[in-house]
């Protein structure tokens, strides 16, 4: 009988395999397996390294060890700590970490955005008019910054329970915390969130107003 | 329900991922309470910006340059690995620790196979270096080397009986490095025996193989032997053949 079934997943495409199999599959040297798996993690990871880091660079350069890491190192991987998807977060986590620890720890909602390219810049379509392109932008940018200006571990909450729509079992799973400890840091980051928003919401009549002014 | 448990639900209340009886107490709450409603329309907000920010990041990913990179990693890594399946994915610590044991193990076994070669070069360099004579008085450093072939009485002998022996002391040869130094000298029994059999060697005796052993002897004592006499006076080298039983077959004089 279970040779059946083993046989049956021999046969079965990769797509419809789970991680783990995949896993198991790439640890046999199954190229297929293997690009199956970074076809389906590495949009992700490299989200989730680019809303950490801001950086585009550092993003790509997470991504990478991320699955060279997998590739080099994936017999160390544990199921009974958590899917697969929690452990190539975590090695991003602690890349991130790492690489952005001797840079300029956050952006403050004043300055210019320290990112040395807006990764948000080019990647709004055109759907609505150009008054709401330009809105939408604006707001995308002004997101963008106030998440970049939290402090990493409530920025990690951020970026995986709402920008990437992980459960929140999920998440605690990667960042090795309770679910409750989830729940607690989400709530803090949006009051954060909320706070800045509002103080740059706060700025712009005075900007507008003078604005104003000057046309009239 | 109150504000406390209200405001830690209303993230995933605004996602839609509180349902039943949760999702209606905190909706009743939300009824009821002003500032509890407001917080809730402040996070509505903050949903649809993320939202936005989330839409815009999401075609984000990385460069197809990448692929190719880790792929090339993959191959070289698998071919370096051969395709490691016999690693189980559900490889607890147990099995690392045996691995690791065994990786240990390997070790120390080839260094210990690396130190016997060392002591056997060593010990084999030694043994060159001493001296292959041996006084009679001595008879520790005693020399194997093929020659019992050359006991049996010639003519007597087909060449069909002699080949076997020659062949059982050539396998001893190869076990002991001493009779190699003496081989250098190019006596085989076939090729060149200079054995004299003593007089005590009979058919019964002298076909069994036996053992070289270099001594040296009084000149006076060769006459007894059966070998010719001269002048000489004093000490002669001489190999003896000793057979299995200690009994001496064969002797030849060295440089006489």
């Amino acid at each position: 009988m279970e040779g059946v079934t083993v046989t049956a997943q021999a046969k079965m495409s990769p797509i419809h395999l789970t991680d783990q199999d995949l896993l198991r599959r790439m640890l046999a040297g199954d190229e297929e397996a293997f690009t199956t798996l970074y076809g389906r993690w590495q949009r992700s990871i490299y989200r989730f390294a680019l809303q950490m880091s801001g950086s585009v660079a550092v993003a790509e350069d997470v991504t990478q060890e991320v699955f060279m890491a997998l590739i080099r190192q994936s017999q160390d991987y544990d199921p009974a700590r958590g899917p697969v998807a929690a452990y190539l977060f975590g090695i991003a986590r602690n890349l991130v970490r790492r690489s952005v620890k001797n840079e300029t720890a956050y952006v403050t909602m004043g300055d210019d955005p320290q990112v040395e390219e807006n990764p948000t810049s080019e990647l709004l379509i055109n759907r609505d008019g150009p008054l709401e392109e330009f809105r939408r932008n604006e707001t995308v940018a002004t997101v963008w910054q106030a998440v970049q200006s939290l402090p990493a571990h409530y920025r990690e909450v951020v970026v995986l329970c709402d920008l990437n729509e992980l459960r929140y079992s999920d998440a605690a799973s990667i960042l090795g915390c309770s679910l409750g400890t989830v729940r607690s840091r989400l709530h803090r980051a949006h009051a954060l969130l909320l706070d800045k928003l509002t103080r740059k919401k706060n700025d712009y009549p005075a900007e507008a107003g003078g604005a104003e002014r000057c046309l009239a | 329900m109150n504000c406390s448990e209200f405001q830690n639900m209303s993230h995933e209340l605004v996602r839609d991922r509180v349902e039943g009886r949760d999702r209606i107490e905190a909706l009743a709450h939300a009824g009821e309470c002003p500032r509890c409603a407001e917080y809730l329309d402040k996070e509505r907000g903050l949903s649809l910006k993320l939202g936005f920010l989330s839409q815009a990041l999401h075609s984000q990913e990385a460069p197809v340059r990448l692929e190719s990179v880790l792929l090339t990693a993959f191959r070289e890594h698998a071919a370096h690995t051969d395709g490691n399946g016999s690693v189980p994915l559900h490889a607890g610590p147990r099995f690392w620790a045996r691995q690791k044991f065994w990786g240990w193990a390997g070790t120390a076994a080839a260094l210990a196979a690396v130190i016997a070669l060392a002591i056997g070069i060593h010990s084999r360099r030694r043994s060159q270096n001493e001296v292959p004579t041996a006084s009679v008085t001595a008879p520790a450093t005693q020399i194997q080397e093929s020659a019992p072939a050359a006991l049996a009485p010639r003519g007597e002998q087909g060449q069909g009986q002699q080949q076997p022996r020659i062949e059982a002391v050539q396998h001893r040869r190869n076990l002991t490095p001493h009779v190699r130094r003496i081989g250098d000298e190019g006596t085989t029994v076939a090729e060149n025996s200079g054995f004299v059999p003593l007089i005590y060697c009979d058919e019964m005796n002298c076909g069994s193989p036996g053992e070289v052993v270099r001594v040296e002897i009084p000149a006076s004592s060769l006459p007894m032997m059966g070998l010719v006499s001269d002048t000489r006076t004093g000490p002669v080298r001489a190999d003896v053949v000793v057979g299995e039983d200690g009994i001496a077959r064969a002797i030849r004089l060295v440089d006489y």
